[in-house]
């Protein structure tokens, strides 16, 4: 009898376990049908061009290159002046009285660290791939090295003072050496530490990432409207620039110039704002006529047929030779000149691509990097292509020392005005930001001494509300 | 070696002996009661087994067993006793006459626990006191009968879902719903997906009320917390009816046919009042009087648009058959059923036809099972009674103009109505929105006895459920995107569940006065369910109304979606010498909606009672029948509304470059789980003299980890910037108090009266953000449907303006103003509510009431800023008390001076639409008489009732409208409930 009940039991034990599964580990594990999860996401070529693509289009974000973060540096500088009767956008960047709780500091923040998750998941997933040949894999990782570099690269320029500061007061850790505070560097999907890295932690990651993509992505000049090799390569020569390391910076600002990219003639110029790409294109945001943010594209808030919320300073303007190619692109109204770099295309205002990376500006950060190491020769001829391109009968460079490098800011601002680029140079260089009389709209700040806690943007109230770690900006 | 052998042989030889002494002899004897009758019926049954037998008319019985083994002596109202046999052949017993404590309750995975041992607060309904109520779903029947137990119905529409509350609302965006088991199974409770409107298709309604035996209600944390992440919302056993072994096969039939009507209505203007009312608007808004009668000229019509769209003479019929009976083996339970229902609002209506066949088989003395199968189909009609859709009966027999005529002179139903442009005449004429679900609940158990105190249960069961919505928009009719062209719709959707439990479960008596019962077990469901949807547009002809006859398909699609659960539980209850019991529950949960790091839960919980009645120092206060004091703690849990709320996802759309482009859309989030909550509760039950009792209880439930959306780390790269994660907590606290007294208990008149009483303050504890929609505000250390809104002070006699207070509290005329002052002015959540039954029996007839009722709370009157606009809408009928407009300077009175166009937003959100929530209620009033058993004899039926009853027959309340709308205290145009009479005939033979 208890023979027969033991077996019974033992025969029920298997029976429960052996037909209800549930002693199985996939049976909680349910996935839903209508989205895929990162694991299936990647899983063939097609999927995982897909999530290169999605990449990219964080970077087509308003607030990141859709505009914001291409006008906030020129609309907190000595290039633009607001206009009195503007449609009250960026009105607290212009004037220096932003504050953590502000809009304008928000978006690329948002968009930026976007991209970087997009990267990480394409850096962590991709080997998932089943059926992708080795050339789908390093052109997917490259690009996600690529982004994430540049993501990075460029959440430092807003929210970073540069290398080489020395003041602890506005910069806690600085050391001359990138010892101040960073951002915080994201390098899986999942992050765990939310804390800020120093500068010099971020510039070498992104020193890596961008080393990676050079090896991986082609040699060859692919479409400009993704990186490159040689994009990779022109960026690190920027980020050599601004860390201060000029040989570096030489070497890969050569590597570039003797790629296949060529600078658009004088006669072209203008023209080649208002057609996608260009000889001297490396790389660009594309934007198209079913793709772009619409009244909230960076051509829209320059243009008078858009928002034409700012123009040019005097001061500005009047730096341009009166021969100087580049003046075609202003547009007078009213008294005042707009920038009409990102006019309009097929008949759609501000429907233009966003520069990234091009070859004269490679050329104008070799030029002063070899200003900067000594070498005036090799300087003056760099900045010479720049300025015989704008104006053919330009007399020759002369200036040699601090005078040359003063010439070769000033010819850099000349050509990279209105692209992202203004106060962060003025930065780099511990030069005061300084507007005219006459180039200030109402009570905004006029002049801004090297180094002011407001040469640097706040970091959103959005985010460190959630994430206490992420230390705020002197002086916010 | 040779010591050893020898001892082994000794043992043999033992066990020989023993097993032949072991032999089964015949056990006989008399039962009596204390004193000396004869007690017929009495069950004995030899523990451990299925054996046994019933004493007969003489108190006699008779059975085989073997000596050791013990005998249960069971009868209902007196002591169980448990006698073992000895060596003599012949048990005479005296059975001791018991209280309410011995009554068996039935607790969870198929226990039951005598009264006395239960810890927590457990509350049975048995079926007739509730199988011929007419409602359409049988949760309905709760209503206040359960203290602390909240049923409440928003909406009249046959077959939509009533919401029940156990002890307040527990979660903020959670499920808060208690959960459902039928003979073990845990119910699939939530609405299908097909169709446009949920609520309307309430999944509790696919059962029939009739095979209910009982209805039990689990409150505590000692009853629930066995239901592990699912039982934070109480949790409410539904047992099917089972046939009788022994027994002769019992017929029973019942018929029931009744009408309903609106419980509450509104009166609209006629003609002559709107169009005196709309020129005066237009007057006031700066029109001439010429041209106030052109914009509103006369027609000839006085349409009364209410009549048409509500039948107060809507017939509702029920059917039921059923068999019951078994042999000695095998008993048998089954029946059919038919019901129709005409819902009050025109084209509304719920079928419904079920079958039931269970089985009971003992296989041997240890082994039984039993096979349960049931079946319903319901067709619904649901045309347009949704409140969004203006074209409907409810917003339409409101809104429609009166100078509308109704028809057109070729009869059709005329569609140019100002303002809806539409008529639910020809909605119904025309259209089609109809469901047809067909649900499919089984199971099979088998039970094993081990041993005579071990036995293990094995139950597997399904829940099937198919519905089929159809909706076909004719091109005829007017007042939607589909208006000329017609569209037709198909929405089918399947859900299928299927449960496996296993159970040991082990019950002992030791010494002379403990007990002690415990059991183990695991636990596997699983649920899929799967949805299609086609649309085509562009009918030829109203004929045809299949999808294929529409020549534009477009479009169609399909999701699908499941969840599952793996759980093992085990629960042990000791009791010392009938007075002091303690128990606890353990159950670990995993769940596939749970996080990765968080898979696995385990809730428990510790009740306790001491029987102070059995004291000594109480044996002679025989006025005190029992006296108990109970406590109970524990942890459930709720699981998360989203089945992949956890799950990191990505989706399509992010294009660039012209190519298409993929992004992460939800975040991973590993750590969600379920939300937590900790009961608490303490009570005390008395019964006093034989026939007053009560029983008191205090709970605290505080419920944390509520999931709500928190902002998340831009670092994290999500596309919202936000995330479901468990945040936030919420808190109720409160009394139930029921009350009882058998006033009159003799022979032949039996009359009780009970109430039950119950007191919730629900509190926000933890938010992420306060929350503001325009009426209500969310904030921490207030109620969840917590009013804000401006306080409304009436209107300025001088120029018929309307009044609200600014913030310093004086008046304004400024909306503006008015509104960024807005102030908490009160909570949807009652000061108390309950229930007061009477029942009175006398000789063959009875009476029964059922009241129930609430104090406080207030209603927001949503439909009132459209049908009392003062203006602000025109060419819509308004209700009349818009005649008592301010018209001339010196005029007192509440509503603001008609100007068209609006009165400076005086229909706006304020309090004026927000109105006192309290109500009495005439439930339930049933009189009956069961036809005496000498009479019945000679037709050959066993019993013979006939009833007739109402339900909902009186309100007493001064809400605009029904007080029983929405259990968060907003309403606009809700489906009105209704009142129902009803006569019926109950026979068995």
């Amino acid at each position: 009898m208890k023979t027969i009940n033991y077996i019974k039991q033992l025969f029920f034990i298997a029976l429960v376990c052996g037909i209800t599964s549930s002693c199985s580990k996939e049976f909680l594990e349910k996935t839903p049908a209508t989205t895929l999860t990162p694991q299936q996401a990647f899983n063939d070529p097609s999927l995982l061009d897909a999530a290169v693509q999605g990449m990219y289009d964080r970077l087509q974000s308003v607030g990141y290159y859709g505009r914001d973060f291409v006008v906030l540096p020129e609309l907190a500088s000595d290039n633009a002046q607001l206009r009195s009767d503007n449609s009250g956008r960026f009105i607290n960047t212009y004037g220096f009285s932003l504050t953590p709780s502000n809009d304008d500091v928000a978006g690329p923040l948002d968009a930026a660290y976007e991209a970087i998750h997009g990267a990480n998941l394409i850096i962590e997933n991709a080997q998932n791939c089943e059926d992708c040949e080795q050339e789908d894999l390093d052109n997917a990782l490259g690009n996600a090295y690529a982004i994430r570099a540049l993501a990075h690269f460029d959440l430092t320029r807003l929210f970073s003072f540069p290398y080489n500061v020395t003041d602890g007061s506005v910069a806690p850790g600085a050391n001359g050496q990138g010892g101040n505070l960073g951002v915080p560097l994201v390098l899986t999907s999942i992050p765990e530490d939310f804390t800020r890295n120093t500068l010099d932690e971020v510039y070498n990651q992104v020193i890596l990432d961008l080393q990676q993509a050079e090896n991986l992505l082609p040699n060859t000049s692919q479409n400009d409207v993704y990186m490159s090799s040689y994009g990779a390569s022109a960026l690190l020569a920027r980020l050599y620039l601004y860390k201060g390391d000029y040989p570096k910076a030489i070497a890969k600002a050569n590597e570039v110039i003797a790629g296949p990219y060529s600078l658009t003639s004088n006669a072209d110029y203008v023209d080649s704002w208002s057609t996608a790409g260009s000889s001297e294109t490396i790389f660009e945001i594309s934007f198209s006529n079913t793709d772009y943010p619409g009244t909230n594209a960076l051509g829209y808030i320059y243009i008078v047929e858009g928002y034409g919320d700012f123009f040019l300073t005097n001061e500005l303007y009047s730096l341009y030779n009166p021969n100087d190619v580049r003046l075609g692109l202003y547009q007078e109204n009213d008294g005042e000149f707009y920038n009409y770099k990102f006019p309009s295309r097929d008949g759609i205002a501000g429907l233009a691509n966003t520069p990234v990376l091009r070859l004269s500006e490679t050329i104008l950060n070799k030029a002063e990097a070899l200003a900067k190491s000594g070498n005036d020769a090799g300087a003056r001829t760099a900045l010479d292509m720049i300025r015989f391109r704008a104006n053919p009968n330009a007399a020759p460079t002369t200036s040699s020392g601090n005078q040359l490098i003063s010439a070769i800011l000033q010819e850099r601002r000349k050509e990279l005005a209105f692209e992202g680029h203004r106060l962060y140079d003025i930065v780099r260089n511990k030069r005061d930001m300084t507007r005219e009389e006459g180039d200030v709209t109402g009570s905004a700040t006029q002049t801004l001494n090297y180094p002011s806690p407001k040469m640097i943007f706040p970091i959103s109230k959005d985010e460190t509300d959630v994430n206490p770690e992420f230390q705020q900006n002197v002086g916010y | 070696m040779k010591t050893k052998f020898s001892g082994i042989l000794t043992l043999i030889l033992a066990l020989v002996v023993q097993l032949s002494f072991a032999q089964e002899k015949t056990i006989t004897g008399t039962i009596t009661d204390d004193t000396g009758l004869p007690l017929p019926g009495v069950n004995i049954i030899i523990k451990g087994t299925n054996t046994g037998t019933q004493s007969d008319f003489d108190g006699n019985y008779s059975l085989q067993a073997e000596t050791g083994k013990t005998l249960i002596f069971s009868y209902i109202g007196f002591q169980k006793q448990q006698i073992k046999v000895g060596a003599s052949n012949s048990i005479n017993v005296t059975m001791e006459a018991g209280s309410t404590l011995d009554e068996v309750v039935i607790t969870g995975y198929g226990g039951n626990q005598a009264e006395r041992a239960i810890t927590g607060s457990v509350v049975e309904l048995k079926s007739e006191s509730f199988k011929d109520v007419p409602v359409s779903g049988f949760e309905e029947v709760l209503q206040g009968k359960v203290a602390g137990v909240q049923s409440i119905n928003g909406s009249g529409q046959p077959g939509s879902s009533s919401t029940i509350r156990i002890r307040g609302r527990g979660s903020i965006n959670g499920n808060t719903q208690p959960l459902y088991v039928i003979d073990g199974i845990p119910l699939n409770s939530q609405t299908s997906a097909a169709g446009p409107d949920p609520t309307l298709k309430s999944s509790l309604s696919q059962i029939n009320q009739n095979d209910i035996e009982s209805i039990t209600v689990l409150k505590d944390a000692s009853s629930t917390s066995i239901y592990g992440s699912r039982g934070a919302n109480g949790v409410i056993l539904i047992t099917t009816k089972r046939g009788r072994r022994n027994s002769k096969t019992t017929f029973n039939f019942s018929s029931q046919v009744g009408v309903s009507a609106r419980a509450s209505s509104r009166e609209f203007l006629n003609a002559a009042q709107y169009l005196r009312l709309s020129r005066e608007g237009a007057i006031n808004a700066g029109a001439t009087p010429e041209q106030a009668m052109e914009q509103f000229p006369e027609t000839g019509f006085d349409t009364n648009w209410q009549d048409l769209a509500f039948d107060d003479g809507a017939i509702t019929r029920r059917i039921n058959a059923s068999a019951r009976g078994g042999g000695e083996q095998t008993s048998f339970y089954t029946s059919i059923g038919y019901e129709e229902n005409e819902g009050l609002a025109l084209g509304s209506y719920l079928d419904k036809l079920s079958g039931k066949l269970s089985l009971d088989n003992k296989v041997s003395d240890r082994v039984r099972f039993s096979v349960n199968a049931s079946g319903v189909r319901t067709q619904q009609g649901t045309p347009g009674t949704e409140a969004a859709f203006f074209n409907g009966p409810v917003t339409g027999g409101y809104l429609n103009a009166p100078t509308a005529p109704a028809f057109n002179e070729d009869g059709s139903p005329n569609q140019d109505i100002p303002f809806t442009g539409a008529s639910f005449l020809a909605i119904d004429a025309y259209d089609t929105e109809q469901t047809v679900t067909y649900r499919f609940l089984g199971n099979a158990s088998a039970t094993i006895g081990i041993t005579d105190d071990l036995e293990f249960s094995s139950t597997w069961g399904v829940d099937l459920q198919f519905a089929n919505n159809t909706e076909y928009n004719s091109p005829l009719s007017a007042g939607n995107t589909a208006e000329g062209i017609g569209r037709a719709t198909k929405d089918l959707s399947d859900a299928f569940l299927y449960n496996i439990s296993n159970v040991l479960s082990y019950s002992t008596d030791f010494g002379e006065k403990h007990t002690f019962s415990a059991i183990l077990g695991q636990e596997a469901t699983e649920f899929e369910t799967e949805n299609t949807f086609a649309q085509s547009e562009e009918f030829s002809t109203f004929l045809l109304t299949t999808l294929n006859s529409g020549a534009n398909p477009v479009t169609a699609g399909s999701f699908d979606a499941g969840y599952s659960i793996a759980s093992y539980f085990a629960n042990a209850n000791y009791g010392f010498d009938n007075k002091y019991y303690i128990n606890g529950t353990f159950r670990r949960d995993g769940s596939s909606r749970f996080g990765a790091n968080e898979k696995y839960g385990n809730f428990w919980a510790v009740g306790t009672n001491w029987n102070v009645s059995n004291e000594s120092f109480l044996a002679n206060a025989d006025w005190l029948n029992n006296l108990k004091i109970r406590g109970s703690y524990g942890i459930q849990g709720n699981q998360p509304d989203t089945y992949y709320g956890f799950i990191p996802q990505l989706g399509s759309g992010f294009d660039y470059n012209g190519s298409p482009g993929q992004n992460e859309t939800q975040v991973a989030n590993p750590d969600l789980k379920w939300e937590e909550q900790k009961l608490f509760e303490v009570g005390v039950d008395f019964r006093l003299f034989d026939r007053v009792y009560s029983e008191i209880s205090y709970y605290n439930r505080t419920t944390e980890d509520l999931i709500l959306d928190v902002p998340l780390s831009f670092l994290l790269g999500d596309l919202n910037n936000s995330a479901a994660q468990n945040f936030g907590s919420l808190e109720n606290k409160g009394f139930e108090i029921k009350f009882g007294v058998d006033i009159i208990k003799n022979e032949d008149f039996y009359w009780n009266v009970e109430t039950n009483i119950s007191v919730n303050r629900n509190k926000i504890v933890k938010l992420v953000d306060e929350f503001n929609d325009g009426t209500k505000i969310r904030r921490e250390g207030e109620a969840f449907d917590t009013f804000f809104m401006p306080e409304w002070v009436g209107v300025n006699p001088e120029n018929g303006n309307p009044q609200w207070l600014d913030e310093n509290d004086e008046i304004t005329e400024d909306y503006a103003v008015a509104e960024a002052a807005a102030r908490i002015v009160g909570t949807a959540e009652s000061d108390y509510f309950g229930g007061l039954s009477t029942n009175a029996e006398y000789k063959g007839f009875s009476i029964n009431a059922l009241f129930s009722f609430r104090q406080g709370g207030k209603i927001y009157n949503n439909t009132r800023r459209i049908t009392d606009s003062d203006g602000a809408f025109t060419n819509i009928n308004q209700g009349i008390e818009q005649l008592d407009r301010w018209q001339n300077p010196g005029d007192i009175t509440d509503v603001p001076r008609r100007v068209n166009g609006g009165n400076n937003n005086s229909n706006l959100f304020s309090t004026r639409w927000l109105e006192d929530g309290s109500y009495v209620r005439l439930r339930n009033a049933t009189v009956a008489y069961s036809v005496p058993g000498e009479l019945l004899a000679d037709i050959g039926l066993s019993s013979l009732r006939i009833y007739a009853q109402g339900l909902n027959i009186v309100t007493w309340s001064d809400v605009t409208g029904d007080p029983e709308q929405a259990i968060q205290g907003t309403t606009f145009f809700s489906y009105p409930n209704a009142k129902t009479y009803t006569v019926g005939v109950d026979l068995t033979f």
